[in-house]
């Protein structure tokens, strides 16, 4: 006798992205730092930003920091911060 | 029925079992094979599409149908009439405020705690005696073990990668208590936070394994009861000195203790967040978030001031209080179950709606 038994796997949900945009270069556009605040990270990304900054000559810096560690930033925050920015770094931290 | 899933034939009941290791489809506990005839009784029994979505889960956002969410129970062992309790769940972890995504990969070692409370504990024979958190009992093991599987096999919840819990606890296997009202002094868990007494409702919280706590209920005035529970909730390595929810689990004789002594659940409270401190002197030696995070400790008090106490227990509601186990010796047991702190797998509560 066959037994039939079926997957209980999760068919992950499809979020349409939009489309990124292509730059040949990161010099001279406008930066976005999503920082966590996580305590293990805060020297890195203090010297993140400095090499930024030498490296890139960002013509606006816009600073987006969480107030959960833990958990996503905001989706109005988000929108606002791609609305203001070219490109963002993401820090996970921990 | 139109199934949709993915399927396997096999061609016996071992087989059928190891195939579920093979594919990863547990978590190292044998599940029961999730045939179409048991899948099926149970859409059958919820009266609902098997397409319905109640949600994606997180960290994979696997999408939860009523038809996964079946196949999992079957799995899990439930009997079609537990499933209302696992989907009300479900519906709980998935609010915002409950940061399912954080609970299920954080480094901490917090698992979502099912508590049930309301007329259908009796009715569906839940043990709420001897036990409480233990083995014995169908129901609540295998409601705890269904809402495992779902964020193991829909959410993607593997340890290592994504899930990065240290140490977990045995309560990632199954997690799941219900209240005892009949030796509850006070109004059923549900009805204080709003809810009709004829509701059955699920409450869900992300946290650590219970500590058993001797209270001395069977000798001791409420004031020394209340006294030793909270230097357990005030404990130095818990995430709790950043805030955040926890749950007390109060034994029968210690609810009766405190009642007796005239004290009502807010008075409780009350209390337990007087009483539950340290001093700056004992914080400040231990490692915590990052000083400049709005939840740090040293926002709450003068941290230059080594006398002043640290709260461990900010906001009354923060605790979660039920009254469920076995009478036992004048010990006067009583459980916590520290949270996650401020991060999140905070308090949800959901009506169990069961079919019509």
């Amino acid at each position: 006798m066959t037994i039939r038994i079926y997957d209980p796997v999760g068919i992950p949900e499809v979020i349409h992205a939009r489309e990124k945009p292509k730059f040949k270069s990161l010099h001279g556009l406008k930066v976005g730092y999503v920082f966590n605040q996580h305590t293990s990270a805060q020297i890195f990304w203090k010297a993140l930003e400095e090499e930024v900054t030498e490296r890139l000559a960002p013509t606006a810096v816009h600073r987006l920091y969480k107030t959960n560690t833990w958990a996503s930033a905001p989706k109005v925050d988000m929108d606002k911060l791609m609305a203001d920015t070219d490109f963002a770094l993401v820090g996970v931290g921990a | 029925m139109n199934l949709v899933s993915a399927y396997h034939d096999v061609d016996d009941i071992e087989a059928a079992v190891e195939l579920c290791f093979e594919q990863g489809w547990t978590d190292g506990l044998p599940v029961v094979p999730p045939t179409q005839k048991a899948v099926e009784r149970i859409i059958r029994y919820l009266g609902r599409d098997p397409q319905d979505v109640v949600g994606a889960i997180p960290p994979s956002n696997g999408v939860a149908t009523i038809e996964k969410i079946a196949i999992n129970c079957v799995m899990a062992g439930c009997r079609p009439e537990y499933v209302p309790f696992v989907i009300a769940a479900v519906e709980a972890m998935l609010e915002e405020r409950f940061n399912l995504n954080g609970v299920q990969t954080t480094t901490h070692g917090c698992a979502p705690l099912v508590m049930i409370s309301g007329p259908k504990v009796k009715e569906l024979g839940f043990l709420t005696r001897e036990g409480a958190f233990g083995h014995g009992c169908r129901a609540r093991a295998t409601i705890g073990r269904a809402v495992r599987l779902i964020l193991w096999n829909i959410g993607g919840g593997y340890p290592s990668d994504p899930c990065k819990t240290t140490h977990g606890h045995p309560g990632y296997y199954s997690f799941c208590i219900a209240e005892d009202q009949e030796s509850n002094p006070w109004a059923p868990m549900h009805v204080e936070a709003g809810f009709d007494a004829r509701d059955t409702v699920v409450t869900v919280t992300a946290v650590e394994a219970p500590h058993s706590i001797g209270t001395g209920a069977g000798s001791r005035p409420a004031q020394d009861v209340l006294y030793v529970i909270a230097s357990d909730i005030a404990s130095l390595g818990s995430a709790a000195v950043s805030g955040g929810d926890m749950v007390l689990v109060l034994g029968p004789m210690a609810a009766r203790n405190l009642a007796d002594a005239g004290l009502s659940i807010p008075q409780v409270r009350r209390e337990l967040m007087r009483m539950a401190t340290r001093p700056v002197r004992e914080v400040k030696r231990r490692e915590s978030i990052a000083e400049s995070h709005p939840w740090h400790w040293k926002k709450t008090v003068d941290p230059d001031n080594d006398d002043a106490r640290v709260p461990f227990l900010r906001h009354e509601e923060d605790l979660v209080i039920l009254v469920s186990g076995g009478w036992g010796s004048p010990a006067g047991f009583c459980s916590l179950c520290p949270g996650w702190g401020a991060p999140g797998g905070f308090t949800v509560r959901r009506k169990v709606g069961f079919p019509v």
